[in-house]
This record gives structure tokens, sequence and C-alpha cells, in this order.
């Protein structure tokens, strides 16, 4: 993947390296001169994702179920790409959901984010924006405090939209 | 952070008792990964908003942990039961310790 | 005597810059071909340059290309609409009854909008706030409004996050009503809202709208309250996902997309919405005996661009033809340049190089590029000028008239 695509690069037009001549020997901006470096790699498989998910699970086997997971299937702005969980059932002072995490499992690091709530909240629902550094699953995972682990797990296809995009 | 302050939008200011509200946020943060290069070749130093909380007066509500997938100027958006008034608390926090605040009041119909 | 073998009947769905190419060249390289095009239209009007006659720097007509000269060269063109396709038994239905069998289809038919995806985005509302994005009645409504608009009016559009045509298409648009408004309306203010943080070409974009325009342009990015949540066509106002509500004198809504509906119906399509297809031949991933071209494939890294969906359609039809002949598979070679107008006499662009692996599409290291932000004046005159001669040989390839 080229780096003036990767978000983990970011996508700059820079005028390092511009000099050019007369307008008679002036040609088009290399890629190389407008992106800019990054060290950060994709995971080569989801050796760490399963990793942090057992971590998270405890022991308890997750259900794949309970969790409403709304992701582009095409992501075409790897730099933002909109998703939305929530607990499906409903959420009371006996039973709610104490802790949520979005794994990105594919990605550099691939815990992107942890919610904690609390009973007072009354549901579990959320949006965020990732920045995704290849095509990858994407897996969600919510502790309930009667210790069930719910999840669910969606392929996200990551392009560039062209044109420099 | 910049001193822009955050965006905060809510579904509805004045909700009944048990309505579902819905609140968006987002924060001006450059979310650095610690993993870029700058043009000399050099690591762009790690500057993350790593916390967020949501409280209705005093009773937490919401903690977010942000890690490096998540985008730059951070958005969240959830929801929570309106079961009392109060004034909705949010507060950002980022590796320097920088905090920023903001608040919306919620008064039940 | 000996019996004749049957021709080869290749049926093309679509008669835009990927369909009428790949008409064209498969009559050019094998005149024994049967070659079918179906396009509802009578003359195909282009999206490419018809920003230009937003700003008043192009007229209608020059926009338009018939079908005369494919017919001359052998095409049987037809106009009428694809209703259904059976790819099992290799048959297009037409939508006044007339069935066309086949053995090869190539389908190259553009996008459709997602209606409703964006609330209050409907087929009504596209009556009252056009989006202008299929070249024809629409551009025309929108050129209708920017002219009735009075001086020191708004002009807002509303750009999608998720995969569109042209990536650098709005940034154009917003550059050429700023040329009309700047030669008709200098009061007038355009407003820009974005539901992505970064655009195709957005340093030039953003050198060449202040130096022509000044202040006129006002682009609000993802991160600025840019995002548009909701529509009303009738009011001429949206509102973002942060509340703010804006009113338009001239409201360009450009919706989420997907690929032509008959791509979905043909089975070609995935859960994306749009054809995977294999990057060496623009076949189908999913389905036999099916291309597909352009606008409406997973294509990336080109882009959704009619130059792409020319430089696509002359591969399928060099794989096509050497598939039919028993001969060796040419490898696939791609190119695209996106030239952009900013005013008159400043012109930028980006190109790109593409080759397969495996299924895939790369962009070639080392090629393509885009204009330098340090530019003489005479170098931005040059593209535009490159951008004119690109937009008469393309139409020449295609339709054979400038």
């Amino acid at each position: 993947m080229t780096s003036w695509l990767d978000p983990f690069a970011g996508l700059v037009l820079s005028r390092r390296g511009v000099l050019l001549g007369a307008a008679a020997s002036a040609a088009l901006l290399p890629w190389a001169a407008v992106a800019q470096d990054t060290t950060a790699k994709p995971q080569p498989d989801t050796a760490e994702a399963d990793r942090i998910a057992a971590e998270f699970a405890g022991g308890t086997a997750p259900v794949a179920s309970g969790i409403g997971l709304d992701l582009p299937v095409l992501g075409d702005n790897p730099a933002a790409v909109p998703l939305r969980a929530k607990v499906t059932e409903p959420l009371s002072e006996a039973v709610w959901c104490e802790e949520m995490i979005v794994i990105a499992e594919l990605n550099p690091q691939p815990l992107a984010c942890r919610f904690s709530f609390t009973p007072d909240i009354g549901s579990a629902e959320i949006g965020i924006r990732l920045r995704l550094i290849q095509t990858m699953p994407v897996r969600v995972m919510a502790r309930m405090s009667d210790g069930r682990i719910l999840m669910a797990r969606q392929d996200i296809t990551v392009t560039a939209g062209g044109c420099g995009m | 952070m910049t001193t822009t302050p955050p965006r905060i939008w809510m579904s509805n200011e004045t909700p009944q008792q048990g309505e579902i509200v819905r609140v968006r946020t987002q924060v001006a943060h450059v979310m650095e990964s610690g993993f870029r290069l700058d043009a000399a070749g050099q690591i762009m130093p790690r500057q993350m908003m790593t916390r967020f909380e949501a409280r209705l007066d005093d009773a937490l509500l919401l903690t977010w942990l942000p890690e490096i997938g998540i985008a730059q100027n951070p958005y969240l958006e959830f929801t929570f039961k309106a079961q009392a008034s109060g004034l909705l608390r949010l507060l950002w926090v980022d590796d320097s310790g920088t905090e920023i605040r903001a608040e919306r009041q919620v008064t039940l119909a | 005597m000996r019996a004749q073998p049957a021709r080869h009947r290749i049926l093309v769905v679509g008669g835009g810059f990927g369909g009428a190419t790949a008409a064209r060249y498969l009559l050019k390289r094998d005149p024994s071909l049967e070659v079918t095009l179906v396009e509802p239209s009578q003359s195909y009007v282009t999206c490419p340059f018809s920003n230009l006659y937003l700003g008043g720097l192009r007229d209608w007509d020059s926009l338009a290309h018939g079908f005369d000269d494919l017919r001359a060269l052998g095409v049987r063109v037809v106009h009428d609409r694809v209703e259904a396709i059976d790819a099992e038994k290799r048959q297009a239905a037409l939508s006044d009854g007339t069935r066309i069998n086949w053995d090869r289809l190539i389908l190259s038919p553009g996008i459709d909008i997602r209606w409703g995806t964006l609330e209050g985005y409907d087929e009504a509302a596209a009556e009252l706030t056009p989006h202008a994005w299929k070249a024809g009645p629409q551009t025309q409504l929108l050129q209708r409004q920017l002219a009735e608009m009075p001086d020191g009016g708004t002009f807002v559009m509303v750009i999608p996050e998720g995969a569109y045509r042209c990536p650098p298409g709005p940034y154009e648009r917003a550059a050429m009503v700023a040329h009309y408004f700047k030669t008709h309306k200098p009061a007038s203010k355009i407003l820009l809202l974005d539901g992505k943080d970064q655009f195709s070409k957005q340093g030039l974009f953003q050198q060449g709208w202040k130096a022509l325009y000044g202040e006129m342009i006002e682009w609000v990015g993802l991160s600025g309250d840019g995002q548009v949540v909701r529509v009303d066509a009738r009011a001429k106002e949206v509102e973002t996902a942060f509340g703010t509500v804006h009113r338009a004198d001239v409201l360009n809504v450009i919706p989420p997309q997907q690929a032509g509906l008959i791509a979905a119906q043909a089975g070609v399509t995935d859960a994306s919405g749009w054809a995977p297809v294999k990057g060496g031949s623009f076949a189908s991933a999913l389905v036999e005996g099916v291309h597909v071209l352009g606008d409406a494939t997973i294509a990336s890294p080109m882009p959704k661009s009619g130059f792409a969906a020319n430089t696509q359609a002359k591969v399928a039809v060099a794989v096509i033809l050497a598939e039919l002949a028993g001969a060796p598979i040419p490898e696939a070679s791609y190119a695209n340049t996106c030239y952009s107008l900013i005013g008159p006499g400043y012109g930028i662009s980006v190109a790109g190089v593409y080759r397969a692996e495996g299924d895939a599409i790369v962009e070639v290291p080392d090629s393509g590029g885009v204009s330098p932000l340090d530019a003489p004046a005479s170098f931005r005159e040059a593209e535009a000028r490159y951008g004119e001669g690109w937009y008469a040989s393309i139409c020449r390839d295609i339709w054979g008239s400038a």
C-alpha cells in the first residue's frame, strides 16, 4: 500500500522537494515528494487481535450476537471510517453493559478503543470514526454485568478513491 | 489540544423521563500516533487524546479510552437514558495532562 | 460449401465512456463480431466538462455526443433500457419486450443514486435541489437555478462521505460556479459542506480558488462540522451532524451512490453496492461471461472517471478477443488523468498508471503524479489547454465526434 493513502502517514500536499525550472521542463510532481512517511505496519495476521479479545473475554466464550454493528462494507476514506455499535438487548439496573472494546484486527495496534459504562447511563450505544491501515475484519466485544461476553465482527474493504484520494 | 471549543450536539435538551438522548461530540486533536516521520525522517512525537468522561452532575456515565486507531479530531456519539435533570459534564484529557471541559444542561420535561 | 461459423455476439449495456469505447474497439479489432449497444439516450451528455457549462465556458451542444459514427462502423445501437439480465441463459430483456442473446456481456451502466440514504434526499427532492451528478436535464436544471439566483445569494454544495464518481468533480464545480459568479454576480458566495477532511488535489484547488476568487469559496470539512445529515429540499436547507442549519439560495446535493441498478439486477454487485472485477480483464468477479466497466466497478486505486472507463474498456476488449480466438491473454495496463479547470487558462491535473497484480489493481511505482504547487501561469495555462485537448481527443476516440 502506497504511503500517500495510508492514514497512519497522512495525506499532505507538501512543498518539500518542489523546485521546478522553466515551465518547459516542468512535469507532474512525483508521488514520493508529496507523501509523508510512517513506520506503522499492519499486523501480519489476527493473532494480536485474538489475544486482545481473549484477554477481554477472560475465559468466557463470546456469543456472536447481541451487538448491532454498523460499519461500511467498503471504506473509501480510511482516515475516518464511521462505526456504530449498540448492545441490542434491553438494559436495566440488574443487567447492563460494563465494558465494550473495538478491535481493528490488522491495524498496527489493533485495540482501537475501550468504553466503560455505568448502570446510570441506561444504554450502550456508541459511534466513532476509525482510521484503518488496510482491508481487515473489525470486531466489537461487550461484557455484560452478568458475565456474558457479546461479540460482532465484520470485514471492511479499504480502498483508495483514486485521483489523489 | 487546541483552544477551539469542542462541538456538542444533543438530540433533545428537554427530554421526557426515560427518553434516550443522543449526544454527538467532537474535539480538535491531532491524535499523533508516534509512528509518523517528519520531512527530516525523524519520528513525530506521540501526542494523543487518551481519555473522555461523560457525567451527569457527579454520576459517571461513560469513559472512553481512544488509541491510535481513532481518527484525528476524535468524534464520539453516545446515548444515555434521561432519568433526572442535571448538568451533562464532558471531559477530554490528553497525554500531556491538558484537560478540556464542556457542559450542557439537561432538563426533564 | 462450408457453413459460416456463427458470429460472436457481444452485448454492451451503456453508451458512455466505458460502453461506447468497448463497442467501437470490438468492431475495430474484429469486424466480424455482432456488437449491440443499448443506451437509453439518443445522445450521451458527458459529465466531464459539464462543470464548464455551469461556469459559462462551454455550450450545451458541445457536451452531447451522438451514435451515428458508431452505427457507421457497424454497431447496432438500440435506444432503449435493459430491464433484466439472465446470466445463465445469456439473455437480456429490453423494456420494449425485445430479447437479446449474447456470447459476452459488457455492463457499463454508470451510477445510480441511493435515494433516501441521505435523509430527505429522494427523487422528488432532486427535482427541487438537483444533484447534476448524471449529466443531462439535472445539469440544465442546476444551470437555470444559478442563472435565476440574485446577486449576493449563496450556492451550497453537499459532498458525501463514501464513494462517488469523479473525486475532484465537486471542487471543479465550485471553481466553475465561482467563475460564473465573479463574472455576473460577484457578491455571491459558495459554501461546500464536505463529509471528508481531505479531497483530491486539495492544496492545488485551495491555492487556485484563492488566487482567482479570493474568499468567495468556503470549504467546511468533516472535522469542521461539514457532514450533512438531513436535507429539506423545499426550504433549501441542510442540517449538519452537530445541528447547524444552512440555508441556500441554490442547493446542490451530491448524494450517496451505487452502481447503475442493472448491475445489481445482473448479479455483479456485492454488499457494497458496487461491482467487484478481476484486475487483469475487468471480468466480473461474481458472474461468468460478464465484464463490468467504469464507475460501477470497484477498481481502486483507479478513480471513477471517464478516462478510467475508456482505458478499462480497451483492456476488456483485448481480453475478450483473445479469449474468443484462443490466443494468449495480453497483459493489462491502465492509465488515468483527471484534469480539473479552476478558471479560464488555469488547469490542474493528477495522473496515475496502473497494472494488475493477480486479481487486484495496483499503481505502478514512480508513475503518474500531480501538478506542482509552485508553477508559473504558463504551466496552468498549458494544463487548461491539455484538458481541452484531452476532451476533444477522447470524445473522438469514443463517439467519433469532438
